[in-house]
């Protein structure tokens, strides 16, 4: 009984998950395992996919490239210090907007603004931010006497300048999501904490927070994702990867050994190793998540 | 987790050979055969072909122009198909792609680094024989085209003919002619000159005088006009070797005395120069002649001559250029050959040309009425095209594509921007690295 | 409470707002500059100074923009509507059905699926172009508005999005339910969507936005200009020796404006329990 229960419970969940199964499975999975192939050979012809030299050469090429340590150190950087800033202040800017303060729909309208705007324009204006001569930046810390900044020409700052912007960029987003998360949280809690004449702290602690869980536990792993696969950023703030490549990351290595050095192969072995860092940090995330809701 | 991923790692290689299938069969370039084809089996066949370029704007419409020519005057009935596929990246891309899908377009324009790419499909056009055959240009139509054009157009590993080109631009020099001749400077033709009135203009603007848009073009260029030798098209570097070193060593300490004495720059953080210099604060600079229309200056007026040389020469002349892809029907790629050949006609690359920033490919193109027109009309740009155009014929440059060409190019670029960057860096260890990064590929 | 408490508590209110209006100017600058630039000449726009507002709006940039027979927005405007509107329909279903599964359904293997979907979200999208592009060739779809809904119709990043929301509301209600003889897919539909609108909204509103910016991918897949879409339509106005920086931002302020409008409508839906709910206090 218990045993066709749950085939018949399988079966159910199967024909629930096979809209999104055959997409994921025809349109990811499929060249996902197209990319693993190709990453060990040592030549691949992309067009009639065949390959030479059947093992690691690639793998050992690219670890072993001190651009790709470059990539993957910025990107480590990157990850570390965006993916908690932006969380953070994310989160204290979505508690505030939903607080109830005046004016609060010019406010929620103004952080959500820049995730439709144009990325072309967001790279204007960030320019124009960071110029170290006639940039708003440099002529604001200029009040406070610091000395004006080479943001974009400097490589000793182009992973600063980079986490500023990756931190900017990543709000509207993560804003909107924590947004929709409070409101998933039961108004009845907060009325009997107020009962009990709880402290704000203590309703954020005791209440916001665990009730945020699974939101936090999402936002975490994918920033953590998105982070690690910065590329449209780097872009956008510096038009290619920085002075001296001081900016480069792990996709962007990627996609310059692809598409202009045209090295599928090495192109795919890195993408594979990011794959498994990435994994790696995801499957940490998930479990520490998994074990918190447990407890 | 560890169970799934070698189950599926196992599985991976128990379906790897079905990835195998499906390929597209390679045509080999083997030698071409039009003898037995008449201009009447063209017309017949009513041949229509797909042009995917690169164009965008202004430039994609003088593109379509030259197709609606070719469309309306070609005696052999064959309609091109124009559409424009983004930027230079995004139509490799999908030319790239449409080559692994097996369903390429008869024409494509990309970069010759690009083409090379396209070779191991075994779908990448041999012009060579094309060229010299009964159909599309004559060998008197092709004896008027620029002869660097059509040495680029061969410098490919097997030496083979592989693309034409329809117009190119060229690095020139802008200069603010106000601010010249208020304080009786000439303009400099040398790279001496160069840098003695880089030291007068800094001396009284108190800023960097002159700009470089493009540090690719100068690692390479640079030295050569020092004396140095590049490469070749077998992918042999000898920027660096015993005959070269002292040339290359020689430019790098120029360029790195000009950035110590704070008279030589780059575009840096403004991306190209003509923003600096529209507002005054670069006095002139060394970019392409078809950046014009973002040359807006405040207040003066603007000067473009030849670039300045070395006691070597050398100017790059640079875009795309055409190739074409082989179907394995003969009237099919005959078409294709027609049409990439007609790139090189008089008024077809006269016309572009008089639409364009570009120089047209064809000298007999300069004395189209379109062209001498355009050129009569005045104005920056054409006065801009009309030195891209003229260089003599010894002084334009390209550089060869082999295999690793594109890795080569960043890493000598790499050596002129950390210069750039560090006035004090050590031009002995660039060199070691850029060998370095060079010889790992 | 006192009055001391009360002025406190005023002068949190101006720290804070302050604070917000200052996050807010540098939210809102790149926004502002897009606006501005696209009234502006071409030598204002790409002078180092900085000109915060042109000396004379040129409307004319929007003209420019809306009449060139060449570069059709019409057309583009009407292709972006129609794939952006069925790909979050689509999208909606397939993370709907998804996430209930994976939340609500017991399954042998349900976390080991889980994170192996999980998994093909971490490969950079760059990668699958080639495949992809082949796949699409295959299935005779290409040049057509299907090859730009169909591979985006499904989302393993979105049904980890709703089953997190899913997950925020208590199991008793369905066990509860399943006791009561509901079946799960009149549960999914009567009480788990209503309950989830607003992270249904929210997940609406990302897919739509996202469809309506992606820029390579419709490239890749589209031969003619009859099934392009705005964002490629953008892609007119630059070249490799420049781009025309004041025509762009016309142009990307048009292509904004429909996200702008959808946002303030479905607002809403997003942030509905602000009066009742928060940290009000």
């Amino acid at each position: 009984m218990v045993g066709q229960n749950q085939r018949k419970t399988a079966l159910k969940a199967i024909l629930y998950l096979l809209p999104a199964l055959i997409i994921i499975l025809v349109f990811t999975v499929w060249p996902l395992f197209h990319t693993l192939r190709m990453s060990f050979y040592e030549d691949y012809n992309i067009f009639n996919k065949t390959g030479e030299g059947f093992g690691f050469s690639s793998y050992a090429w690219v670890l072993q490239d001190p651009t790709f340590h470059k990539a993957l150190l910025n990107t480590f950087i990157y990850a570390i210090v965006t993916v908690p800033v932006s969380i953070v202040i994310s989160l204290a800017i979505a508690i505030l907007l939903n607080s109830g303060i005046k004016g609060s729909k010019f406010f929620q309208t103004a952080y959500f603004l820049p995730y439709v705007t144009n990325a072309i324009a967001i790279g204007l204006a960030f320019r124009f931010i960071f110029h170290s001569e006639f940039g708003i930046f440099n002529k604001f810390l200029g009040l406070f006497g610091i000395d004006a900044i080479q943001w974009l020409n400097d490589p000793d700052y182009a992973m600063v300048t980079l986490c500023i912007f990756g931190v900017w960029s990543a709000l509207a987003f993560k804003i909107v999501i924590f947004l929709a998360g409070l409101q998933g949280i039961d108004p009845q809690l907060y009325q009997a904490a107020r009962i009990d004449e709880a402290g704000k702290w203590k309703m954020f602690t005791k209440i916001t927070l665990p009730q945020l869980g699974p939101i936090m536990a999402y936002q975490f792993v994918i920033a953590t994702i998105g982070a690690f696969k910065a590329y449209v950023e780097v872009v956008g703030i510096f038009g290619d990867d920085g002075p001296l490549h001081s900016a480069i990351t792990m996709v962007y290595y990627m996609y310059d050994k692809f598409y202009n050095a045209s090295d599928y192969t090495k192109a795919a072995a890195s993408g594979v190793i990011m794959f498994l860092i990435i994994m790696v940090f995801t499957f940490i995330q998930l479990r520490m998540s998994n074990r918190k809701a447990e407890q | 987790m560890k169970k799934t991923l070698s189950i599926l790692a196992l599985a991976l290689i128990l379906v790897a050979p079905v990835f195998a299938n499906g390929a597209a069969e390679a045509q080999a370039g083997a030698a071409v055969d039009t003898s037995s084809i008449t201009a009447d089996d063209l017309r017949n066949a009513n041949i229509t072909l797909e042009l995917w370029h690169a164009q965008t704007g202004e430039n994609g419409i003088a593109l379509d122009k030259v197709v609606q020519l070719f469309n309306e005057t070609n005696e052999y009935g064959i309609t091109v198909n124009s559409t424009c596929q983004g930027g230079y990246s995004d139509t490799h891309n999908k030319i790239l792609s449409a080559l692994a899908a097996g369903t390429p377009p008869n024409v494509g324009q990309a970069y010759n680094n690009n083409m090379m790419t396209y070779m191991p499909s075994g779908r990448l056009m041999d012009l060579t024989d094309y060229l010299n055959d009964d159909f599309g240009i004559t060998a008197d139509e092709l004896a008027q085209v620029v002869p660097s054009y059509l040495e680029e157009n061969r410098a490919f590993p097997d030496g083979r003919t592989y693309a034409t080109s329809l117009g190119k631009s060229t690095e020139v020099m802008f200069y603010n002619k106000t601010f010249f001749d208020e304080h009786g400077l000439e303009v400099p033709t040398t790279f001496e000159e160069l840098t003695e009135v880089a030291k007068q203009i800094t001396a009284i603007t108190g800023r960097p005088a002159i700009g470089w848009d493009s540090m690719d073009n100068l690692g390479i260029y640079g030295p050569i006009n020092f004396g140095a030798q590049y490469a070749d098209t077998q992918g042999n570097l000898y920027i660096f070797d015993e005959d070269n070193i002292d040339a290359t060593k020689a430019f790098y300490s120029w360029w790195q005395e000009g950035i110590q004495g704070g008279y030589f720059r780059t575009a840096g953080e403004d991306q190209y120069c003509s923003g600096p210099f529209s507002n005054g604060t670069m006095i002139a600079y060394i970019g392409s002649s078809s950046g014009t229309n973002y040359i807006l200056p405040d207040g003066f007026e603007v000067g473009v001559t030849y670039a300045p040389v070395g006691t070597n020469p050398a100017v790059i002349q640079q875009g795309g250029n055409f190739c074409g892809f082989t179907t394995g029907d003969p009237l099919v790629d005959l078409a294709t050959s027609i049409f990439l050949e007609y790139m090189y006609d008089a008024e077809a690359s006269g016309l572009y040309a008089a639409n364009t920033g570009y120089a047209p490919s064809s000298k007999a193109g300069l004395e189209t009425q379109a062209y001498k027109d355009s050129i009569a009309q005045g104005g920056l740009a054409a006065a801009a095209k009309d030195i891209s155009a003229t260089y003599p014929d010894g002084v334009l440059a390209y550089d060869p594509v082999f295999e690793n060409s594109y890795e080569t190019r960043l890493a000598l670029s790499d050596v002129v921007e950390a210069i750039a960057l560090d006035p004090d860096a050590d031009i002995d260890a660039l060199i070691a690295q850029a060998e370095r990064t060079i010889a790992a590929l | 409470m006192n009055d001391a408490n009360k002025i406190d508590r005023r002068w949190a209110r101006i720290l804070v707002t302050v604070l917000l209006s200052l996050g807010a100017l540098l939210m809102l600058f790149p926004f502002f500059w897009m606006i501005s630039g696209s009234l502006k000449t071409i030598r204002e726009i790409t002078s180092p100074d900085i000109i915060w507002w042109p000396a004379e709006a040129q409307w004319s940039n929007y003209v420019t923009v809306l009449t060139n027979p060449e570069n059709p927005f019409g057309v583009y405007f009407r292709n972006s509507i129609i794939v952006s509107v069925a790909n979050t329909v689509f999208t909606l279903l397939t993370t709907i059905l998804g996430a209930f599964a994976f939340s609500r359904l017991e399954f042998k293997g349900r976390d080991r699926l889980f994170s192996l979907l999980m998994a093909t979200m971490m490969v950079p999208s760059q990668m699958y172009i080639i495949t992809n592009f082949i796949t699409i060739t295959r299935m005779h779809l290409m040049d057509s508005l299907w090859a730009q809904i169909l591979p985006y119709t499904a989302s393993i990043f979105y049904i980890y999005l709703l089953r997190q929301f899913f997950n925020q509301i208590p199991d008793q209600i369905y066990l509860a339910a399943k006791v009561d003889g509901c079946s799960d897919w009149k549960y999914l539909w009567k009480m788990m969507v209503p309950n989830a609108r607003s992270s249904l909204v929210t997940i609406g509103l990302f897919n739509f936005i996202a469809s309506w910016n992606a820029y390579l991918w419709p490239l890749m897949v589209t031969n003619t200009i009859q099934k392009r879409t705005l964002s490629i339509g953008l892609k007119y106005f630059a070249s490799d020796s420049g781009s025309d920086y004041h025509l762009m931002m016309a142009g990307a302020t048009i292509v904004v404006l429909p996200l702008i409008v959808i946002y303030l409508v479905f607002q809403k839906y997003i942030i509905q329990g602000i009066a009742r709910g928060g940290l009000k206090g």
